[in-house]
């Protein structure tokens, strides 16, 4: 349904999207996962048509995004990150105008109101003006806006920002609904646990250029099945162990920078004991331990380099 | 009261309005603009404005003899319009179409036939086509009438000579020479005096119209900004950045003097630059007494900056303090006299403008201006003016407790 | 083609249509601050139901002593019957400072023992005091004061053209009866004559006759002048006026220049859809770029014709200014300023790279356009410089179409080419406005 190849898009001598290429298949929920300014809104504006493209490709719903705008805007359904709804009118008639637009004839235009109403849990508040929602019920408005029209593609940016974590569950459930309904669902976010939850398969994105891309485990297995099991010691006492350990089953490797000590190994259960063991011949307390499976995290610091919440 | 909370919050309001800088637009560039064209529109108040000239047209002149052309010769060098004389006449339909299309201000038709009618003694019609919608027109229409006057006096005086009779009423001859030198040197005359500051000692013409428009716009502008800036009010209550100033320093009062100083550092440092360029580009002249002018500028501004504040206060968005601001910032200048004199509404409408702030600062500028008075002559309406600071700031520290400590 | 540029635009129109009929706060600023300065300009020029306006009643000091009571009953009679001035009789000094402490408009005096210096042929000197802070007023006294006298100095000048023996001097004796005769008092004046006691001379009864038939001959000129006003000509063609005053041009005027702010206000929106995202959601739906301009002129021109027809309805129904003759131009003409006015805002809107700078763009733009275009004050009485510039404002053509309408009572037929000035702009605007989104959004910079 979305297919993504090389595509570049610079404003002046800044490149916000570098040779990026992917593609996302019908009945999909693929997630674009980045820290900000990784360029995830860039590319969902290439897409929806927003932008022109610097060079490369894309292509929605068998459409080309450059060559034919007006075919992919008319299957596309977009949410912004920020909230695009008219606050000053009501929710029902933020629905009535989108689907007016898209030419819902009247007797569509009305059930299909009801349904959305309904499946954003607004039903309520149909005739209140939007200024005076939380931030919850906005960003389900917003949502429904974009589904007025039954696209086949939807492009969901951050559709959770800013909102608390129920009214977040409830926005993931219905994401999901509506994606096991069929619809195909380019999501982006920044919210490692989100993309955990939701996607079938994960773009990692930073600087413009995808890091990684696969399903969960594949990306976890790119970052191996080592656990790290790390504490305190001193320099003295790390030479004594870097000549035992590495006789311990399993152990890959053994490091120490600045008073942490750190062994790679095949399972850090079978470790532990044997380190307790050792500390206690040396006389020394086991302080700060920590041990570090595999995990999305991991391969996202490790890939962007930074903490995932700035 | 802390005076370095206070003067803190000034310089805060200060950047905010440097920063923003379309604000330059509204401070100085506006009224600049204003001042110059509006006075360039008005002119003097007696003559057309910017030396325009406009057309009285004869057609048929031909037809007149030695009697028209003797009626147009005061009109030949008239310094307020051009004479075009046509010797073809011409149809009624065609003069009133020059003045419907405005090619013309006037028009005199003479009929053919005009000047032997006259020698056989009758008393053919000349025709005057004019507008009196249109002040060019009007003013044609005197300079005809007073030029028609003269000489029809001696047109009638001439039929009242007859050298052959004794009848009374009836004379030898008539004089020309001694008539026209009768009428440039009448014995019965009229001399007018402009009261007040003569024009040697302003530096402009007193009655040049950038007397009144510079200082006018001048007064409008400040006012108008200092109303407009109560949304940032409004957006600070919004914005919750006045709770964080509660939070810094418990005294409203501060608040309020910080609010309100800085309107007023605002207002006097673009009362000065206005008024500056109102004399160095446009030549206006404040009249003998500096105080007078400072004790009426700070007065305005401090009215000025306590409305400001007080719509701030009552208003309960930018939309309404805009639109209210808009209502008060155009309805004063216009209820006051600063858009046209007051001296050309009804009565009732004076005294409304007279007892508003503009009315009575344009007022003392008037009287400075041209009265050359001062603080003692014009202290009545500083009086005036004093009164409606103290009551709006007054109403705008009463309001603002109200609100940060409702 | 059509289609695509007409996708969705009567959703876009019906939606911010909705949107402003919605901000009743914003509806009533937009209507109520021009109906009040409106309304404040009527009472100060118009009149209607508040009655008539105009300069009048202008105070004025008169002086003259030793003027006879009765002359000077008749002369504050002959003065108060213009309805122009209201009279008081003071004294010199009082009257100077009268005039200096601005109680009124000019002051007049006459000179001291008047009749008798002018019967015995002195000059006389009549002296015109003007506050200096009243031009208008003390320029109507003036001007009148001037025509009065320039009808009396010719008359005088003609008399001693004809009579040169009749020296001013030797007219000593008719004071006191003249006095009388101007006192509304001439019975007294030809008993006095008759009753002469021998000491009247001959000459003297000469000129009292030579007056007389000089007065009945200046009472019938030799060079009628026939004064034809536009207002009695298109009167008889029966385009009967109401009252005429400043209001009548006003009206129109300041009702053109509000809807240029109010229509600035109505696109403005156009950022603010653009800060919202509300422009982007808007764009990568199947709307084009020439619906999106359209719906915002459609609703623009809407506003502003809306705004024009309530204050010219409220300008008649309480100012009696005429707008009932013509409904149709007055529509059409409303239609087309409206067109022309949001099509050019559309295109500063698309211009300005935000709201501040368009807010800051318009508002120039408005306020010079309002001068050049004559929103401000007549045509005719800017200089030609000036005027040229004006004439090249779309305000220009929507205030002349106004003017002909309301002021001269004209009909659609004397407006078309106003009507069709504005429309020309409005089309072209439009086109501007459209092609500069257009290559924006290929850009990738209108949203």
């Amino acid at each position: 349904m979305i297919k993504v190849q090389d595509l570049v898009k610079k404003y002046g001598a800044t490149v916000a999207v570098d040779r990026l290429s992917f593609s996302v298949e019908r009945g999909e929920l693929f997630g674009l996962l980045g820290p900000n300014g990784a360029g995830k809104t860039t590319t969902i504006s290439v897409l929806s048509t927003l932008l022109p493209a610097t060079a490369g490709s894309a292509s929605v719903a068998g459409f080309d995004v450059g060559n034919d705008p007006d075919q992919v805007r008319r299957r596309i359904g977009v949410v912004p990150q920020e909230l695009a709804v008219y606050e000053d009118l009501s929710a029902t008639e933020n629905l009535r105008f989108w689907g007016k637009l898209y030419g819902l004839d009247r007797t569509q235009l009305n059930s299909r109101v009801e349904e959305m109403l309904e499946a954003v849990d607004l039903a309520g508040h149909a005739r209140q003006r939007v200024s005076s929602f939380s931030g919850g019920m906005k960003r389900r408005l917003n949502l429904a806006c974009g589904l007025m029209h039954r696209p086949e593609v939807l492009f969901l940016d951050e559709p959770t920002v800013g909102i608390d974590a129920q009214a977040r569950n409830n926005i993931l459930s219905l994401i999901r609904r509506l994606n096991e309904g069929g619809l195909t669902i380019l999501y982006t976010t920044h919210y490692l646990e989100e993309a955990e939850q939701l996607c079938h398969r994960i773009g990692v994105i930073d600087h413009g250029e995808l890091a990684s891309l696969g399903n969960k485990e594949d990306l976890i297995r790119q970052i191996g099945d080592e656990d790290s099991v790390r504490f305190e010691l001193s320099g003295d006492h790390f030479r004594l162990l870097e000549a035992l350990a590495p006789g311990w089953p399993d152990v890959q490797g053994v490091t120490w920078n600045r008073g942490l000590a750190q062994i790679r190994c095949h399972d850090g259960a079978k470790v532990i004991p044997l380190l307790q063991e050792w500390l206690s011949d040396q006389d020394l307390p086991l302080e700060h331990l920590e041990v570090e499976r595999p995990n999305l995290e991991t391969l996202y610091l490790n890939l962007t380099g930074r903490a995932h919440r700035e | 009261m802390n005076a370095r909370f206070v003067l803190a919050l000034v310089g805060m309001r200060l950047r905010r309005i440097v920063a923003e800088r379309a604000n330059i637009i509204w401070l100085v560039i506006m009224p600049l603009i204003f001042s110059f064209l509006m006075g360039m529109l008005m002119g003097n108040w007696s003559q057309p404005a910017g030396g325009y000239r406009y057309t009285l047209i004869v057609y048929g002149a031909a037809e007149g003899g030695d009697t028209v052309q003797s009626l147009l010769d005061p009109l030949r060098e008239h310094p307020d319009f051009d004479l075009v004389v046509r010797d073809t006449v011409t149809t009624i339909a065609y003069a009133q179409l020059l003045l419907e299309e405005r090619r013309v201000s006037g028009a005199l038709l003479v009929p053919t036939g005009y000047a032997d009618s006259l020698a056989a003694g009758h008393r053919p019609v000349l025709d005057f086509y004019h507008d009196s919608d249109r002040t060019s027109s009007q003013r044609i229409r005197q300079a005809v009438e007073s030029a028609f006057a003269a000489a029809s006096v001696r047109q009638t005086a001439l039929k009242l000579v007859d050298p052959n009779t004794d009848e009374p009423g009836k004379a030898a001859s008539f004089y020309t020479a001694f008539f026209d030198s009768l009428l440039t040197n009448p014995r019965v005359r009229l001399e007018s005096e402009t009261l007040g500051r003569s024009s040697e000692e302003a530096l402009l013409l007193l009655d040049d119209s950038r007397q009144h428009s510079g200082p006018s716009y001048t007064l409008m502008f400040i006012l108008m900004f200092l109303l407009m800036s109560a949304k940032d009010l409004v957006l600070e209550r919004k914005q919750r950045t006045l709770d964080r100033l509660r939070l810094a320093h418990p005294s409203t009062t501060d608040l309020v003097a910080g609010f309100f100083l800085a309107g007023m550092v605002v207002g006097l440092a673009q009362a000065v630059v206005l008024l500056l360029f109102n004399t160095l580009i446009f030549g206006i002249d404040y009249g003998p007494s500096p105080g007078c002018l400072a004790l009426v500028m700070v007065l305005f501004v401090g009215i000025s900056s306590a409305a400001g504040l007080l719509l701030g206060t009552l208003s309960r968005s930018g939309g309404q303090a805009d639109g209210l601001g808009m209502v008060f910032g155009l309805g004063m200048p216009a209820l006051g006299g600063l858009w046209w004199p007051l001296e050309i509404v009804p009565p009732f409408m004076q005294n409304i403008g007279r007892s508003l702030p503009t009315g009575q600062a344009i007022t003392i500028f008037h009287d400075m201006i041209g009265r050359g008075w001062g603080v003692a002559e014009s202290a009545p309406l500083l009086l005036g003016m004093a009164i409606w600071l103290v009551v709006l700031l007054s109403l705008a520290v009463f309001f603002f407790r109200r609100t940060v400590n409702p | 083609m059509m289609q695509a540029l007409t996708r969705g635009l009567g959703a876009l129109v019906w939606k911010d249509l909705l949107r402003q009929v919605k901000d009743v706060k914003g509806l009533v600023i937009f209507m109520m601050v021009p109906l009040i300065l409106t309304f404040i300009m009527g009472l100060s020029f118009g009149g209607g139901i508040f009655g008539k306006s105009g300069i009048s009643a202008i105070p004025l000091a008169l002086s003259g002593g030793d003027l006879d009571q009765g002359l000077k009953d008749r002369l504050t009679q002959g003065l108060e019957e213009s309805d122009l001035f209201t009279v008081t009789w003071t004294d010199s000094l009082s009257a100077a400072d009268m005039v200096t402490e601005g109680k009124v408009r000019a002051a007049l005096i006459f000179p001291d023992r008047l009749l008798e210096r002018f019967f015995q042929g002195e000059d006389v000197v009549l002296t015109l005091w003007k506050d200096p802070n009243s031009q208008v007023g003390a320029g109507v006294v003036e001007s009148i004061l001037v025509g009065m006298l320039s009808q009396f100095q010719a008359s005088e000048a003609a008399y001693r053209a004809l009579w040169p023996e009749d020296d001013p001097s030797d007219m000593g004796e008719l004071e006191e009866p003249m006095e009388d005769l101007l006192s509304g008092d001439p019975v007294r004046m030809i008993q006095m004559l008759r009753e002469d006691d021998g000491t009247t001379t001959q000459e003297l009864l000469d000129h009292v006759e030579r007056s007389a038939v000089f007065a009945q001959a200046m009472g019938e000129p030799a060079l009628p002048l026939s004064l034809h006003d536009r207002q009695d000509w298109e009167a008889e063609s029966g385009d009967a006026r109401m009252s005429q005053n400043l209001y009548d041009y006003f009206l129109p005027s300041f009702a053109v220049f509000f809807m240029m702010f109010g229509t600035a206000a109505v696109v403005r929106d156009l950022h603010r859809e653009r800060e919202s995202k509300t422009l982007a959601r808007l764009l990568c739906g199947p709307t084009s770029v020439g619906a999106v301009v359209l719906g915002k002129w459609v609703t623009a021109v809407t506003m502003a014709t809306l705004q024009l027809l309530v204050l010219l309805i409220a300008g008649g129904l309480l100012f009696g200014v005429r707008i009932g003759h013509a409904p149709v131009a007055l529509l059409l003409v409303s239609l087309a300023a409206g067109g022309a006015a949001s099509s050019v805002y559309l295109v500063l809107g698309l211009i300005a790279s935000s709201e501040k700078v368009m807010d800051a763009m318009t508002t120039v733009f408005t306020l010079v356009c309002g001068m050049l275009g004559g929103n401000f004050f007549p045509l005719d009485t800017m200089p030609p410089a000036l005027s040229m510039f004006g004439r090249g404002t779309f305000n220009y053509w929507a205030n002349k179409a106004f003017s002909e309408i309301i002021t001269h009572g004209k009909g659609l037929d004397a407006v078309t080419l106003e009507i069709g000035v504005l429309v020309l702009i409005a089309i072209i605007g439009v086109t501007v406005a459209t092609a500069i989104f257009s290559i924006r959004q290929r850009q990738g910079v209108a949203a």
